[in-house]
């Protein structure tokens, strides 16, 4: 075997290979070895076909096998000799005849993961937000809370009042008639909610339990149906049971529904979540400045294969995220096509972020040490709530604990990054101003 | 003399015919029922130009199919080995 290797680029390589005469003689008499064992030709009994009746019936086949099996043997032992990274399958630009008694050259064109010298990654200059508690965010959330904790009880009052849920029959006329959707029974209604024509909760106001009332209200000029818009009608109404909604008390007693003991608590432990939220998305926003400046000094060629690769891996993840959703795809009108062409720009920067950090910590002598993968191994298991054996039976296999690895050492690589960084804090007004074209955030981040 | 191609249907390339083929330069034919031995071994050494040293036939009877309770039967038809004189070769691939 003979292989040529030239340099197309930095990301692509060309080979081109020959292979002699003895070894393509071989691969087709074992071609056609194989397919006599099969080979179905009148008048001879299956795996009875003569050699050469079979060379008739079957060149075809036997040129497809010898070239799969020939380019399969030398290819891969091509980039195994020449220590090639090839990413992606190989471009077969160029193919020989395959005959007996004469050599076999083609070649082939891979892209190759490029051989990135990083340089210029220390001392840069990062800006890095502050977390600021939010009070009144958390407020608010306590009072969603509050609101999801309400329950609706029968109200003792007679009357009706704003803010009751009342239950009501009611029946529309327009002209004398009743007009079609204008009835319903048992429906509903929110006093002040505006869900009806304006006008109609505002007179349900007032209404006592049993009490059948004539309403008069008219439709907007904009109301959709354009028969009715306008028009004066009149609703028969009859009011049934008035509900109010119970908002429970803050206290500790609400606490405890929470599995804390005090409001206090409570609170404290909002705020934590809080704070730890904000300061995870505030490291994640940082490390994507800090790769982001890393990519802007050091231009590399990415392989397309990679890249796809990437899209492919972020297009799972989403996929994963919406379906735990009760989501698709496409129900935001997205397919696999629009994804990728929406999601391109920021594949390729992931890519060469993750191709540059991996030059640096090469260049740094950034590895792994045996205690740091059952550090990482422990606190995934504290994350994911399982226990630690089945983390490690998760991760007790090459694929799995090769890109724990990897991630490791990107996760060193960008804290040694960052140690060698200037960061400055800045509030989040103040880092908005600085980066106005900072793009907003995108469902794939990952 | 009939066209050539009325008295010699086609080449008939089986296992049994391959086996004999190899042992002594003998090739077969499905030929015309009407044809006698003369006439094929002119017909054969004119379209493949060789020299025929002789010629064996034999009648094949057509089997008996069934189709359900219908019966029919194959046509019978005729069969010739032809003995090629020596340093002659037909190929019959047209390779």
């Amino acid at each position: 075997m003979n292989v040529k290797v030239e340099e197309v680029s930095s990301i692509r390589k060309k080979l081109s290979f020959e292979l002699n005469a003895d070894r393509v003689g071989e691969e087709i008499r074992r071609a056609y070895g194989e397919i006599a064992r099969t080979a179905k030709v009148k008048g001879f009994r299956k795996g009875k076909v003569p050699p050469r009746v079979l060379e008739q019936y079957y060149a075809p086949q036997m040129r497809e096998k010898v070239l799969t099996r020939l380019i399969n043997d030398s290819y891969f032992k091509a980039l195994v000799d020449h220590q090639l990274p090839a990413v992606g399958n190989p471009e077969i630009i160029e193919s020989g005849e395959i005959a007996k008694g004469s050599p076999f050259t083609y070649v082939a064109e891979v892209e190759v993961k490029p051989e990135v010298m990083a340089g210029d990654y220390t001392g840069l200059q990062l800006e890095k937000e502050i977390f600021a508690p939010d009070q009144e965010l958390l407020d608010h959330r306590l009072e969603e809370m509050q609101k999801s904790r309400s329950s609706m009880e029968v109200s003792k009052r007679k009357k009706a009042r704003e803010g009751d849920f009342v239950t009501i029959d009611f029946q529309g006329f327009v002209d004398g008639e009743a007009f079609e959707g204008g009835t319903a029974e048992g429906h509903v209604l929110e006093l002040g909610s505006g869900s009806f024509i304006p006008g109609f909760e505002e007179q349900v106001v007032g209404m006592k339990r049993d009490e059948e009332k004539e309403i008069e209200v008219s439709f907007p000029e904009e109301y959709g149906n354009k028969d009715l818009a306008g028009k004066p009608a009149v609703f028969k109404v009859r009011l049934h049971e008035i509900k109010e909604k119970k908002v429970p008390e803050l206290d500790d007693e609400f606490a405890k529904g929470y599995g804390v003991d005090s409001l206090a608590e409570l609170k404290e432990k909002l705020a934590e979540n809080y704070r730890e939220q904000e300061t995870g998305r505030i490291d994640s926003e940082l490390r994507e400045r800090l790769v982001k400046v890393l990519v802007e000094r050091n231009p590399v060629d990415v392989p397309e294969a990679m890249v796809q690769q990437q899209l492919e891996y972020m297009l799972d993840n989403i996929r994963n995220r919406m379906q735990q959703q009760g989501m698709s795809l496409e129900m935001l009108g997205m397919n696999e096509e629009s994804f990728a062409a929406m999601y391109r720009e920021t594949a390729v920067g992931q890519v060469q972020g993750s191709l540059i950090l991996e030059a640096i910590a090469r260049q740094e002598d950034i590895a792994v040490e045996d205690g740091e993968i059952d550090g990482k191994l422990e606190e995934i298991a504290a994350m994911a709530n399982a226990s630690l054996d089945a983390v490690k039976k998760y991760y007790d296999n090459d694929e799995a604990r090769n890109s724990l690895k990897s991630q490791i050492v990107e996760e060193k690589t960008i804290a040694f990054l960052l140690e060698k960084a200037t960061v400055t804090e800045v509030s989040k007004d103040q880092l908005a101003e600085n980066q106005p074209a900072e793009e907003s955030e995108s469902p794939a981040e990952v | 003399m009939k066209p050539l191609h009325q008295i010699i249907k086609r080449p008939l390339i089986t296992e049994k015919t391959s086996m004999v083929r190899e042992g002594g330069n003998v090739v077969a034919f499905e030929v015309a029922r009407t044809a006698n031995k003369i006439e094929i071994k002119q017909a054969v050494e004119k379209a493949f130009d060789v020299k025929v040293e002789g010629v064996n036939t034999v009648l094949v009877a057509g089997k008996v199919k069934r189709v359900g309770r219908n019966f029919g039967k194959r046509s019978n038809w005729k069969k010739a080995y032809v003995t090629l004189a020596e340093g002659n070769e037909i190929d019959l691939f047209g390779v």
